[in-house]
């Protein structure tokens, strides 16, 4: 056990920790985050019978993959999204970038917001101008004909289109 | 002659412009997607799922189909032409296919890799017209005792398709029918961890989650990461050759074995054409006829690769729709398709619905004679694509995600649900911890919670139902069995430390 427990307790591992943590949150504030919950049920009819086995078996994963992570784990070996070469800081901005896209559309309009989510996400890129124009301008025009004349989508009335 | 019927009924339910139409575009996008670099089907299939809800049923999952049939063909021309494979279930093809094309036999590489995969793709195609219906016979015995156990035996599954990180699998898993059970619960009215939301109280649906776990996270790491460098030397010389179509034909023995163990892993939950094409193409080492040395450019190499990874489809699909348990997170996606329109995929469907099971055989059939005839008519092309810089293609498929997301209910909170989990699934794959699980977990969440209450109410809380029918006992020591493998093998170690368990 104690060599389980040695190791290095890296970020990963803490992320886990943190994970298995809010699941036995969720777990322990189960009575109070059902509404209006009687408690008269039998357990078997309980609405937080289902919810609790899988809270609890996500409390179990994540604390037996922290206990037997013990090596840091290289993003490479991923077997779905390797994301080895990718540099967070830079993610995180692009993550930033979209969450001010998603409160321009209703702001500014559609075709507005895409076209300078574009052209900002290009620069951030390190892209020139001229290839950020050249790619914003069809993309966020193609987008807005596609999804705004032809399918109809409704983003609401901004200050632009 | 059951069979021909079938398939005639499904070649009849495809002839409406909108399924022709998503057959072609389907078919077309999954090629496309299958070269361009960093993209993969469940990319493009989570970016497209909100558009088939207005669709007929058959045309969205025509759709869908095609971009996840389409994909393993366009996986080996990257992997054959500059050494990358468009997705991991290619690698296999790149170790023969790519010295193949460095030796000046491009065309016959890619040829070969071609009629291998349609062959694949058809017989899987035919392996579910032929197996489907029997399967859902037997599945109809099933109750729920037996549908919770095969739920349950599923997720150990896919669990255990992860090796070393089972236990964050199932940590995955877990969280993924939990996610499913929060909103209105409908037996009880209740709102469950909705924390006074009102947008919650619908639940957290499928659709901005997989855009956030599989597009917006993968379109992030494609715009932070550095353009990869390659070898375009052999681009120009993408191609194929009528020899190189009729020559895997000369190697029955290595196609045989790619298309069982294809076939067979396919209908694994999790497992996936990965282990599938690996398997085959160590397999086809052993008594292959060609001398070649294998990873110095052997057809047999390639041809029990990709026969393997695209007889992976049909398999997939035996499961989803006979007992309405996904293989994987793109088969679960085309699942959520099937839910949104009312239709409950299992054992029943194949009564109700029986123009949708064989609309999905046919499709399956078309997809892959489409797909063949537009490589052959467009690999140099299509070859070109490889060169499409993925920092650009991340920025488009980052403003696809953000319409995608909102376009399923016109609400800005799905993009902000999409965003959220776009977050988690960049960490989670930095951290390297599987996100496909959960989509499962949510996928599969309410058929197993409604299951569970029916047998525990009807018992009254007693468990013997779950023991006391075969088939769900049987299930349940199978569970049980995978999850203490390696328990006993090393028990069986320290008794007998010469013997190999």
């Amino acid at each position: 056990m104690k060599r389980v427990l040695s190791g290095q307790m890296g970020w990963q591992r803490w992320f886990l920790l943190l994970l298995a943590l809010v699941a036995a949150g969720l777990l322990w504030g189960t009575p109070q985050l059902i509404e209006p919950y009687t408690g008269q049920q039998p357990w078997y009819e309980s609405p937080a019978l289902f919810p609790r086995l899988a809270l609890a078996l996500a409390l179990l994963g994540g604390l037996g993959e922290c206990l037997l992570r013990r090596e840091a784990v290289d993003p490479s070996d991923s077997e779905e999204l390797d994301s080895s070469a990718a540099r967070m800081p830079l993610a995180l901005a692009m993550l930033a970038l979209f969450g001010v896209y998603m409160l321009a559309v209703p702001t500014l309009g559609y075709l507005s917001s895409s076209f300078l989510f574009l052209l900002a996400a290009s620069r951030l890129l390190a892209m020139g101008w001229r290839t950020a124009l050249l790619l914003a301008l069809p993309v966020s025009l193609g987008l807005w004909a596609v999804f705004v004349l032809a399918l109809k989508v409704s983003f609401g009335h901004g200050w632009l289109i | 002659m059951e069979f021909f019927d079938s398939l005639a009924q499904g070649m009849s339910a495809l002839m409406g412009w909108q399924t022709g139409l998503a057959l072609l575009v389907g078919a077309a996008l999954g090629v496309v997607v299958g070269v361009l670099p960093g993209v993969g089907p469940g990319v493009t299939i989570a970016v497209l799922l909100p558009f088939t809800y207005g669709m007929p049923p058959l045309a969205g999952i025509s759709l869908l189909l095609g971009v996840y049939c389409g994909a393993f063909y366009g996986g080996a021309v990257t992997s054959i032409l500059i050494r990358t494979p468009g997705e991991a279930s290619s690698i296999m093809t790149m170790f023969d296919g790519y010295p193949m094309a460095r030796a000046g036999q491009a065309q016959r590489a890619l040829s070969l890799a071609f009629m291998s995969a349609f062959v694949g793709g058809m017989v899987s195609a035919l392996l579910l017209g032929i197996a489907a219906r029997p399967m859902a016979q037997f599945a109809a015995h099933f109750g729920a005792a037996e549908n919770a156990m095969a739920i349950l035996l599923a997720a150990v599954c896919v669990g255990k398709a992860y090796r070393r990180q089972f236990p964050a699998a199932m940590m995955m898993m877990g969280l993924g029918f939990f996610l499913a059970t929060v909103g209105i619960d409908p037996n009880s009215n209740e709102q469950r961890y909705t924390f006074g939301l009102a947008g919650v109280l619908s639940g957290i649906p499928l659709v901005p989650v997989a855009v956030g776990l599989f597009g917006l996270a993968q379109a992030l790491v494609m715009v932070s990461s550095p353009v990869p460098h390659f070898d375009a030397a052999l681009i120009g010389r993408a191609g194929v050759s009528w020899r190189g179509f009729l020559e895997p034909f000369r190697y029955p023995r290595s196609m045989g074995k790619g298309l069982f163990l294809g076939a067979a892993i396919g209908v694994l939950p999790a497992v996936g054409a990965a282990l599938s094409t690996s398997l085959a193409y160590f397999w086809a080492q052993r008594g292959a006829r060609d001398k070649t040395p294998f990873g110095q450019g052997n057809p047999e190499g390639i041809v029990a690769a990709e026969c393997a990874n695209n007889s992976n489809s049909g398999g997939a699909m035996i499961t989803v729709l006979t007992l309405g348990i996904p293989g994987d997170a793109i088969t679960a996606i085309i699942m959520g398709v099937f839910v949104v329109h009312g239709i409950v995929p299992g054992p029943s469907l194949f009564m109700d619905r029986p123009e949708i099971i064989n609309g999905v055989l046919a499709a399956l059939l078309v997809i892959n004679v489409l797909i063949l005839g537009l490589l052959v008519i467009s690999v140099k092309p299509l070859a070109r694509l490889a060169y499409v810089n993925p920092r650009v293609l991340g920025l488009v498929i980052l403003a696809l995600c953000f319409v995608g997301a909102y376009s399923a209910a016109n609400s800005m909170y799905y993009v902000l649900v999409s965003a959220a989990f776009g977050l988690f699934g960049l960490v989670c794959a930095r951290a390297n911890i599987p996100t496909i699980p959960l989509i499962l977990g949510m996928v599969m969440g309410d058929t197993l919670e409604s299951a569970l209450r029916q047998v525990l109410g009807r018992s009254e809380g007693d468990l013997a139902p779950f023991f006391t029918r075969p088939m769900s006992l049987t299930m349940g020591v199978l569970m049980v069995l995978m999850v203490a493998w390696p328990w006993l093998r090393q028990g069986w170690q320290r008794v007998w430390p010469d013997r190999k368990a």
